[in-house]
Order: structure tokens, then C-alpha cells, then sequence
């Protein structure tokens, strides 16, 4: 039985390719958090971040097929949740607005994702 | 005491000296035979004359008789001191000394007192206009007494002197004048004939009256042949040419010209003279030339050289500013006003002209720049954006070299410029592309590890993962084959896509099972590629381990059209896959509701806001797949 470290925790999974937002979402679930979504495309994001409940962290997809996160992230910052960013691009590529947001490098090791995950929720 | 026969001789001695002078030029003849002549009508032993010379303070002995060599011509009397050649000239009067031994008034030059000379008569001789102009002396070895007819006859031949003097010296200076222009002239001419620089002298009529050696040598003619001639005869035709046109203007209109012309010599090749023509006072035109065919040619290569130079600059495309540091003002080349979006001279170059048209802040670091290198007296080298006039943007490099006065301070830029433009934008989008290669990298990294991962979690054992991850991934390795092939603003067609999936999971005999109906060329969204061809990769699977192409009675149908319902923005592919003749299998279901399910009834609808269906029918499975396609005329890769 895998350590529940992230029980209970309300995490938003934002990934447009399908395989990648279901293995995420896989372990995240192992180590007990609650997946909001996942959602892939930038509109549906936005809206799903307006009407739901408490989010206590969230692991964004930098590319949304061809736009940017950014929007969403804006929102998010507004509300005070921490974001994670995933990205095939260089970490350069985050406006610098987004400085306190941890950003994993595309493959994200899973490990290295539920610790910034644990991180920023610990932080808050 | 006088006597007639005295008086006689003193008359036949001015009459012959009058005949004389009548038939003789010679001053020295004149003066020797008028001294002759005083002597033997007074009886003297001597007579002479002396002339009064330039600095007025001696006088020379010019003529005489009686007297021993070297006195006459060489013999100087003091005209200053208390002599008595001083005295009578000064007095304009005739001054005698009877006796030397009695005269207290006078000292007497020592060659009088080594002739043993006794008594003297000085008279002044005066040119017309009482110019004192010398002495007439008579010498005696005795003392004598002279007497008023004596003194009156020497007073009335020193008066006779005077004139006939006056007449010869304006004869002298006639003859001098006319010798030293006779020289001058010559000089002149030698000067004119030797000179490295040909001469010719033209009359009014063009006939070439002179022509100097080195003029000759320059044409290639001996003398006879040109000198006396018409210019027109020497050169036929030559009326009509450049040069001959402006011979005329100068001779008609009496100014100087000057012209630069080619001569043809037989046997050598051309040169280039200057020529120059001044009229002269008697209508004459004095020609001067002389080869200027190295200053020419050295003329000529040097604009060929520049042309070279600036057609290589237009070539490059540089645009070249020269800056007056002292006063800020420039000149451009046509170039760099284009660079700067004007027309050439549409503006006034300067340096602060320049400068702002950069964009924004660059004016003033671009600035700082310049000056900095400029002290440190380095070249400046840099690149910036301009801002037309149009407002459209282009990317500068400049280099800049400075130059310093004696004093040391900068007084000159000189810059050149190239539009790079493109290239910005070439590295721009090199940038780019490297970064979306990068992100796909990554992704796909990510995919495959996602791959692995479920593809473990549904396998029951190694081998089976062993076998379903190599097919997914050779699937995933087709794709991503389709997509490097394409060429920028292409796009996967879906029946491309298709084939390629098919022809990789079955042999011939498995595709004659199959009929595949739909229009060709349409193309999909590249985000859209990947994930729709991985499910058909699934469906293909399934059929082949399990459906219409492992069972003898079964068949496989495709078919796809595209369709746009109305009110909706962009058009569908709607794909459907319809297997019959499958005898299903007890545990056929289960086994069929893995991955590929999932992927087409969650994934599809995720991922590409597809609307499928999967059912599995009693002879196989129906599957409807529709996905979105890019709006007409987008190209913008998803």
C-alpha cells in the first residue's frame, strides 16, 4: 500500500495529451489526492477553475494544442493556488510573473511531481 | 703771349676734331684724338679725360696721351677729397695750377708726380643740362702760366666734349638695349626650345610660326614638316576636332583655353596631352602642352576601381554613412537612405538624422555606444532596429571606424550598414523550431513512459506487455514518420494515415477483406494525428488478434465522408469502422474492452473533443469515430 501523502488534497490536473493526464492522474490518486479534472483544453480549464470548489494546488501544461496556459495561470495565481507547471520547453519560456511557480521539465519524473506537489502545499 | 700761327693750330685742331667725331661712333676713339689733338695745339706733353664714375667719388682716367701704361683705363682720381679735379667740378670752372711745387690749395695723385707734372688745367665737361659728367686736363712738365685764350680754347673743347658725349652714350645705350633684348630673346627661346613641355607659337591664320623640340618630339615629326605650315595641312581634317574648336574660341575670342586630348603618333601608342593656348598681343596663340597619359590612365583606373568598388557595395548591399564629428553633418550613400526607408536625399543627412529613426531606447544606448567606442577609440559594432517612416521594422548591422585631427580629437566617422533583417528572422524562427522540436521531444517522451505505464498496469505477463508496447510503439514511430516528412503549411491526410496503419498490421490477404470508402486528401490537424492514429492502431489490433481479419467469413468495412452541420464553425470527419462475419468469443468482450476502448470512448473525446461510439455487435465491432477538421484556409499547426 502506497503512502496516502497527499490525502485528501484537492490537486487540478490541466494536460491535453490524454496518456500523459491519465498517468498523472493515476498516481496522483495512488498517493491520495483528489483529481480535479483532468481538462485538456484552455476554455474548458478556465471554466472548470470558476466553478469549482477549493483547489489547494495545481500541475499545469504549459502547451494547451497551440495556446498557452498562461490565462489560466493568471486566474489561479489570483485565487492564491499554487501551480506547478510542466513544460517541454525551456523553464525560460514561464513569464517571470509566475516566479514563486515550481516548474518540472517534460518527462516528468513522478516522484519529483508529488514532492512539488507536497512542497507547495506545505508552503501555503 | 699768343700767337696768330697759335691761334691757327687751336682752329685746324676743333675743325679736325670736329671731322672726326662727324665720321666716328667710338667714344674711347673720339676722346684719344681729342686729347691728341689739345695736346699738340697747346704743346703739352699730356692731355687726357676723366670721367666721372657711378659712385660719384672717383673719376677714371678714360682717355689720354703722353702717358705711360696703366693710366689710361686704370688711373683714379679722388672726387671727394681736396683735389683739383674736385674743385673744378664742384666749382663748374676751369682751375689751374701753374706750379705743383708752389700749390698749397691741392694734393696731387702720385702718378701726375711720377710724370713729373708741373702745371695743370682741370675743365669740367658737362653734358646738355649742365650734368657734370667728367674733366678735360692738360699737363706740363714746366711750370707755365696758361693764358685766357689758352683756358678759353680748352672751356670752348670741353663744351664741344659735352654733346658729343651725350650723342654717343644714347647711341651706347640704343646698342645695349637692342643686344640685351637680342639676348633676351634668344635666352628666352632656348628656354621655350629646350623645355620638357612642348611650345608652338600660332599665327592668326593657323600657321604654325614655332615649334620646339620637345613639342616635336611629342608628334613624332621633324621640324620642316610642321613649322611654316598650316595647322590644318599638318593635321588634315583636324578642323573639325575638339581641340581645333577651342583653338579657334581662343584665337576669335582672346582668351586662354585649356583641353585635354589623345594623339595618335604611327608606331606608338596614343598619348594624352594637356594643352593650353594664350593669345599674345600680336595676335598670336602661344600653345603649351604636355603628357598627362600616366595622370590620365592613373585617372582612368581609378574610377574603374571605384566603379568595381561601388557596384561590390551595391552588390552587398551596404549602406555607408561619412559623419562630420566637428559639425554633426553626414552624407549618405543611396543605400543607407533605402535602409532608413527613404529615398536617396529625400532627408538631411546628419548624425542625429540618424539616430532617430532607431527604435526607441536603442536611440540613446546606440548613442552612448558610439561615444564610448569613440573614446576608446575602438570601432563600433553593433546592430539595432530602425523604424521606417511606414513604420515597418528592420534589424541593422553597423560597423563604424573613427578618425582624430592632429590635436587628437575624433573629427570623423565612417560607418557601413547591412539590412539583416531576414536573418533575425531566420534565427528567430530557428529559435522557435528548436523549441517546439524540444517540447515535442518531451512530450513524446512523455507519451511513451504513459504508454509503458498502462500498457504494464493491462498486461498480465511480460510477454504480452513485451508485444503490445513494441506494436504501440512502432505505431507511435509510424506517426511521428508521417509528421517529420511534412513540409512547412502541409498537413496528414486521414486515408495517408490510413493505409500507413493498415499496410503495418496486415498482409495482402488480410486487405482483401477489407473495402475502404471515403475521399482522399483530407487533412487533419497535426495535434490531432498522433492520438487518431493511435486508435485506429488499437482498433487494428484488436481486429487482427481477434476479429475480420483472423476469421476466414469476416470482413472489415471503413468508411469515412466529412461533414459540416449547420450553425457549427468547423467541418467533422465522421470515420466508420464496421466489422461482420465475426464469430465472437465467449471471453471475446472482456478481452476487447482493454486499452483501445478506453483510449477511443475517453481519450478521442479528451483529446480531440471527438464524439465516438464502440459497441461490440454479435459479429464484430462497430466503432464511429468523428473528429474535428482544421476551418478551411487555417493552417496553424495544433
Amino acid at each position: 500500500m502506497v503512502e496516502q501523502v497527499l490525502g485528501a488534497c484537492r490537486v487540478l490536473v490541466v494536460e491535453d495529451e490524454y496518456t500523459i493526464a491519465e498517468e498523472i492522474c493515476f498516481e496522483l490518486k495512488r498517493v491520495g489526492a483528489v483529481v480535479i479534472g483532468p481538462v485538456g483544453q484552455l476554455r474548458a480549464a478556465i471554466d472548470l477553475v470558476r466553478t469549482a470548489p477549493e483547489i489547494d494546488v495545481s500541475v499545469l501544461d504549459l502547451n494547451l494544442g497551440g495556446e498557452t496556459v498562461f490565462p489560466l495561470a493568471d486566474l489561479l495565481a489570483e485565487r492564491g493556488v499554487p501551480i506547478i507547471f510542466a513544460t517541454g520547453y525551456d523553464a525560460q519560456s514561464i513569464p517571470s510573473r509566475f516566479a514563486p511557480a515550481a516548474t518540472l521539465v517534460k518527462p516528468v519524473a513522478i516522484s519529483a511531481m508529488v514532492k512539488a506537489v507536497s512542497s507547495a502545499i506545505i508552503a501555503r | 703771349m699768343v700767337f696768330l700761327d697759335d691761334v691757327d693750330t687751336r682752329e685746324v685742331a676743333l675743325v679736325e676734331f670736329g671731322s672726326f667725331v662727324l665720321d666716328s661712333d667710338d667714344l674711347d676713339a673720339i676722346l684719344t684724338e681729342g686729347c691728341r689733338l689739345i695736346a699738340e695745339a697747346l704743346g703739352t706733353p699730356f692731355a687726357k679725360i676723366i670721367q666721372i664714375e657711378p659712385d660719384h667719388n672717383t673719376g677714371l682716367v678714360r682717355a689720354g696721351v703722353g702717358w705711360n701704361d696703366g693710366v689710361v683705363g686704370h688711373e683714379r682720381i679722388s672726387l671727394s677729397g681736396n683735389t683739383s679735379e674736385a674743385f673744378a667740378i664742384n666749382s663748374a670752372e676751369p682751375v689751374i695750377t701753374q706750379d705743383v711745387s708752389d700749390e698749397t690749395r691741392f694734393t696731387f695723385p702720385q702718378f701726375l708726380i711720377d710724370h713729373r707734372v708741373s702745371a695743370i688745367v682741370n675743365v669740367p665737361i658737362f653734358l646738355p643740362g649742365r650734368v657734370a659728367w667728367g674733366l678735360l686736363q692738360v699737363d706740363d712738365c714746366q711750370p707755365r702760366n696758361f693764358g685766357p685764350v689758352e683756358i678759353n680754347f680748352l672751356k670752348a673743347y670741353a663744351m664741344v666734349l659735352g654733346p658729343v658725349i651725350d650723342r654717343l652714350y644714347a647711341v651706347d645705350e640704343r646698342e645695349d638695349a637692342r643686344a640685351k633684348l637680342v639676348e633676351r630673346e634668344a635666352r628666352l627661346h632656348r628656354i621655350l626650345s629646350r623645355m620638357g613641355e612642348g611650345w608652338a607659337i600660332l599665327s592668326p591664320d593657323f600657321t604654325i610660326a614655332d615649334f620646339n623640340c620637345e613639342g616635336l618630339r611629342m608628334i613624332g615629326r621633324p621640324g620642316e614638316n610642321v613649322i611654316g605650315r598650316s595647322l590644318w595641312d599638318v593635321y588634315p581634317g583636324s578642323d573639325q576636332a575638339d581641340v581645333s574648336r577651342v583653338f579657334k574660341q581662343a584665337m576669335e575670342e582672346r582668351v586662354a583655353v585649356t583641353i585635354e586630348h589623345e594623339v595618335f603618333v604611327d608606331g606608338r601608342s596614343p598619348i594624352w596631352v594637356e594643352m593650353r593656348a594664350y593669345p599674345n598681343d600680336d595676335g598670336t596663340l602661344a600653345v603649351f602642352w604636355h603628357d598627362v597619359t600616366r595622370r590620365t590612365m592613373d585617372f582612368v583606373a581609378l574610377q574603374r576601381n571605384e566603379e568595381k568598388l561601388r557596384s561590390a557595395i551595391e552588390v552587398a548591399g551596404v549602406g555607408l554613412w561619412d559623419v562630420d564629428l566637428l559639425s554633426g553633418t553626414a552624407t549618405w550613400s543611396d543605400e543607407f537612405f533605402r535602409m532608413l526607408g527613404h529615398e536617396p536625399g529625400a532627408v538631411e543627412p546628419g548624425y542625429d538624422a540618424g539616430l532617430v529613426h532607431l527604435h526607441g531606447d536603442e536611440q540613446t544606448v546606440e548613442d552612448a555606444k558610439v561615444k564610448a567606442c569613440m573614446d576608446a577609440r575602438e570601432d563600433y559594432s553593433s546592430e539595432f532596429r530602425v523604424i521606417h517612416p511606414d513604420g515597418a521594422l528592420r534589424w541593422l548591422r553597423a560597423r563604424g571606424r573613427f578618425f582624430y585631427n592632429a590635436a587628437n580629437e575624433p573629427e570623423r566617422m565612417l560607418g557601413a550598414a547591412i539590412d539583416i533583417t531576414e536573418s533575425m528572422e531566420l534565427q528567430e524562427r530557428q529559435r522557435l523550431l528548436v523549441g517546439e522540436l524540444q517540447h515535442r521531444t518531451r512530450n513524446l517522451m512523455s507519451v511513451v513512459r504513459s504508454i509503458a505505464e498502462t500498457t504494464g498496469r493491462s498486461s498480465n505477463d511480460f510477454e504480452e506487455f513485451r508485444h503490445k508496447f513494441r506494436d504501440r510503439l512502432d505505431a507511435l514511430g509510424r506517426v511521428q514518420g508521417l509528421l517529420s516528412q511534412l513540409g512547412p503549411n502541409e498537413r496528414v491526410t486521414f486515408d495517408q494515415l490510413l493505409r500507413t496503419e493498415l499496410a503495418a498490421l496486415t498482409d495482402e490477404a488480410a486487405l482483401r477483406k477489407m473495402d475502404l470508402s471515403g475521399p482522399s486528401g483530407i487533412a487533419l490537424r497535426s495535434g490531432s494525428v498522433q492520438a487518431l492514429a493511435m486508435a485506429l492502431h488499437e482498433l487494428g489490433t484488436n481486429a487482427l488478434k481477434y476479429g475480420a481479419f483472423k476469421q476466414d467469413e469476416a470482413r472489415l468495412q471503413i468508411s469515412w465522408a466529412v461533414e459540416q452541420s449547420e450553425g457549427e464553425a468547423r467541418p467533422w470527419l465522421v470515420i466508420d469502422w464496421r466489422e461482420s462475419g465475426v464469430e465472437m468469443a465467449a471471453d471475446g468482450q472482456t478481452q476487447r474492452s482493454g486499452q483501445g476502448r478506453k483510449l477511443i470512448e475517453m481519450g478521442l473525446p479528451y483529446q480531440l473533443a471527438a464524439r465516438t461510439t464502440y459497441e461490440l455487435g454479435s459479429d464484430g465491432v462497430h466503432c464511429t469515430i468523428a473528429i474535428p477538421l482544421p476551418e478551411k484556409g487555417a493552417n496553424r499547426h495544433g
